[in-house]
């Protein structure tokens, strides 16, 4: 699958984070982390793409049911 | 450190970097700080851009993953929504509730690089390979919305024209879409919870009934708080029960109420003695008295309050 090849590319985190506990501080880490990673999350991930994929969701649904 | 090829990275200043003993960065200077409020300001903004999507940029990232991954690079195909996306690729005899699992999320995503590109920002080296990745993964945040990769093409969306969020960062608009899509997906949404459009469009359709129907207890509640003629015309309209009535120890407090609506939801209605303006709170529904159910939302015993002489 072409997904599973591109999220490869993803995995590039793993490889970061190793050089983010060999340079800083754990503690450090994660009040960035929730400075920036978690609270962008919460509001562009959580409040946005869930609500949208939701509703595609339920549109996806409503079309295979009407086509049936 | 170099700026990494793009003229808005802006370079770090190695003399004011706190280190520890053993070369690890403690803590940011003072400069940083201010440096990560502006940087969590700025992917905020790249993450409800509404501007038209940079198609040439997406294209360029879009294709250097392909090509890290061993894959011929794809024909595009641009959509207005993710929504259009998903129907370009049922015409194209593929499955939308498949594609819709295999998205990518473009600008939604830049929380990612937020987080890694601001810790090499103030310092931390990695490998050159991961470094240019990071890049072309900011690059698809910086450039369009969803993205959808398949073998020969590749379903981009622009990005929205509204997106509209309260205070708190949740997708919120009273008057309207809270997220429309030039292609005309909208999504209606109060405070973060995503409600029917009528709700906000045309709040005459909700009823009592419609109100009794609705299973989520969120909507329910964004509902009544949008009944027209206000939350006491609801309380009447749904022949609502006084559960408890009575009057604070304070002198001069008015008389309040516990409420039960149709649907089960408890409301303490208390007014202010000076203005007269009646107020509805929501209190939980095991509430059985006022006095109980106004402890419960303020958190401590109201016996306590006492009168100054």
């Amino acid at each position: 699958m072409i997904k599973e090849g591109v999220k490869s590319n993803k995995k590039l985190g793993k490889y970061l984070k190793q050089s983010l506990y060999s340079s800083l501080n754990s503690s450090l880490i994660s009040s960035l982390y929730s400075s920036l990673d978690s609270s962008l999350d919460s509001s562009l991930y959580w409040s946005l793409f869930t609500s949208l994929y939701s509703s595609l969701a339920v549109s996806i649904r409503r079309k295979l049911r009407n086509n049936t | 450190m170099t700026s990494g090829g793009l003229a808005w990275y802006p370079t770090v200043d190695f003399d004011s970097l706190v280190f520890g003993d053993i070369g690890m960065i403690e803590k940011l200077t003072e400069e940083q700080e201010k440096d990560l409020v502006v940087w969590r300001e700025e992917f905020y903004k790249v993450g409800i851009n509404t501007n038209p999507a940079d198609r040439e940029s997406a294209q360029d990232a879009i294709r250097e993953m392909y090509t890290r991954i061993g894959k011929e690079p794809p024909e595009f195909i641009w959509g207005d929504s993710p929504k259009q996306l998903l129907e370009m690729i049922r015409e194209k005899g593929g499955d939308p509730n498949e594609a819709l699992n295999n998205c990518f999320y473009g600008q939604q995503e830049c929380y990612f690089e937020a987080f890694y590109l601001f810790c090499e920002k103030i310092g931390v080296k990695y490998k050159e390979e991961d470094s240019k990745l990071l890049r072309v993964w900011e690059k698809i945040s910086r450039s369009c919305n969803w993205w959808i990769p398949a073998d020969e093409f590749c379903f981009v969306s622009e990005r929205p024209e509204i997106v509209a969020m309260n205070s708190q960062m949740r997708i919120h608009n009273e008057n309207g879409p809270a997220v429309k899509y030039r292609g005309g997906l909208s999504i209606f949404a109060i405070n973060g919870v995503v409600v029917p459009d009528f709700v906000v469009n045309d709040t005459d359709k909700i009823t009592v009934e419609v109100i009794r129907n609705e299973s989520n207890a969120e909507i329910r509640r964004i509902m009544i708080s949008r009944y027209s003629g206000g939350i006491g015309k609801y309380l009447d309209d749904c022949k609502a029960k006084v559960l408890d009535v009575d009057t604070l120890t304070i002198p001069g407090s008015a008389t309040r109420a516990l409420m039960e609506d149709s649907t089960g939801e408890k409301w303490l209605v208390g007014s202010d003695g000076s203005t007269k303006r009646v107020y509805f709170m929501s209190v939980p529904r095991n509430s059985t008295t006022c006095k109980k159910a106004h402890n419960a939302i303020c958190g401590f015993d109201e016996s306590r309050i006492k009168m100054e002489a």
